[in-house]
């Protein structure tokens, strides 16, 4: 083998070694990543217990693939691909079930109140915040799963759209489309805008 | 100008997409600039409210054993457990089944293991093949439960 090809697989082989080695510290990977995963895998499918076993299996098909990963886009990014192949699958193989007890089984992804309560100013901050937040709940629930993933990634997560279509593997303009809608649901179900809490700017 | 942001317009500028005539109009109109600080105000609590919510959910959660997922990584072996290969399998069993009309899966299914080495699918191959042996007795109520779903959805396939 000349030098010029070996030394070319050495070096690509450190590069893979350097970009990989975030991903063996598998409890570190999970530690830092979990709560990240879980949200979005609970608000994509919109079932709180469900999420947790599909964001386990995240992380264990993370660590089985940690091979794959190019270090081509952040490891939060890869992360997310993961769990929105595994939230199709989901949906795919439940889509019948799943969708006929869908507005029945709404599950406590909505129930933030404490959350909520405990980081408002006041009584009544916290009152304007709780009626927000169900009303994106309301409006998050009558969009596609793949609405709401994306809805996740731009507005929770603050990815940017170049980053969302590589995570779903949707073109950009697609991505802008789901965001378009979920925007738009969330502005109706808020209704006319009659109060904010820290008023205009 | 007296006409508001349309939606469109509305949402090209909160996801930064304007060329300057929504942030101009924005400027000028007290109505539009109030509905973007709601907007804006509401994901900003979404967002808190619901990271406190996922960590919580998350800290509550079980935790695998240490060196659980070496174990599974490494070897691929079915002694991974029974609760952890059922959980795998609701993931696993039946993927890619429906296509739906609108987005081309087929690039988000790509993109996963971009580039996947022999060594890589062959890994892949034996830890399904393993989940699939170890899930055969306990997900059969579970495959009972979606038969006829997933019959439906074999048909549909395209
Ligand atoms: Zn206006």
């Amino acid at each position: 083998m000349p030098a010029t090809a070996s030394t070319a697989i050495l070096s690509f082989a450190a590069r893979q070694e350097a970009r990989t080695h975030e991903l063996e510290d598998i409890d570190g990977l999970v530690r830092l990543y979990r709560a990240k995963v879980y949200r979005y895998v609970a608000y994509s499918i919109n079932d709180a217990d469900l999420a947790e076993s599909i964001t386990q299996d995240c992380f264990v098909k993370a660590y089985a693939n940690r091979a794959s990963f190019r270090g081509d886009c952040s490891v939060s990014t890869w992360l997310m691909s993961i769990a929105t192949n595994l939230v199709r699958d989901h949906v795919r193989t439940q889509k019948f079930k799943f969708w006929r007890n869908f507005r029945a089984t709404a599950a406590d992804v909505t129930d933030m109140s404490h959350q909520i309560s405990s980081r408002a100013s006041s009584p009544e901050s916290a009152l304007i915040a709780r009626e927000r937040v169900q009303g994106v709940h309301a409006a998050l629930a009558t969009l596609s799963e793949r609405q709401r993933s994306v809805f996740v990634m731009r507005f929770l997560e603050e990815m940017d759209l170049a980053e969302i279509a590589k995570a779903t593997g949707m073109p950009v303009n697609t991505v802008k489309t789901h965001l378009h809608r979920a925007v738009t649901a969330i502005r109706a179900q808020l209704g006319p805008n009659a109060s904010t809490l820290g008023g205009t700017r | 100008m007296n006409q508001h942001l349309t939606d469109e317009q509305f949402t090209d500028l909160l996801l930064g997409l304007d060329d300057g005539t929504a942030a101009t109009h924005l400027n000028s109109c007290e109505h539009c600039r109030h509905e973007m600080a709601r907007v804006e105000e509401t994901m900003g609590m979404l967002r808190e409210a619901s990271m406190d919510w996922s960590r919580q959910r998350v800290a509550e959660m079980p935790t695998p054993q240490p060196g659980f997922f070496e174990r599974l990584g490494l070897s691929f072996r079915p002694a991974a457990g029974m609760a952890m290969a059922a959980v795998l399998a609701i993931a696993v069993a039946v993927p890619f089944l429906i296509r739906d009309n609108d987005v081309p899966q087929q690039a988000a299914v790509q993109h996963m293991s971009p580039v996947p080495t022999a060594e890589q699918i062959a890994a892949d191959n034996e830890l399904m093949s393993a989940i699939n042996q170890e899930i055969a007795q306990p997900a059969a109520q579970h495959e009972a439960a979606f038969a006829s779903e997933s019959g439906k959805a074999r048909t549909t396939k395209r």
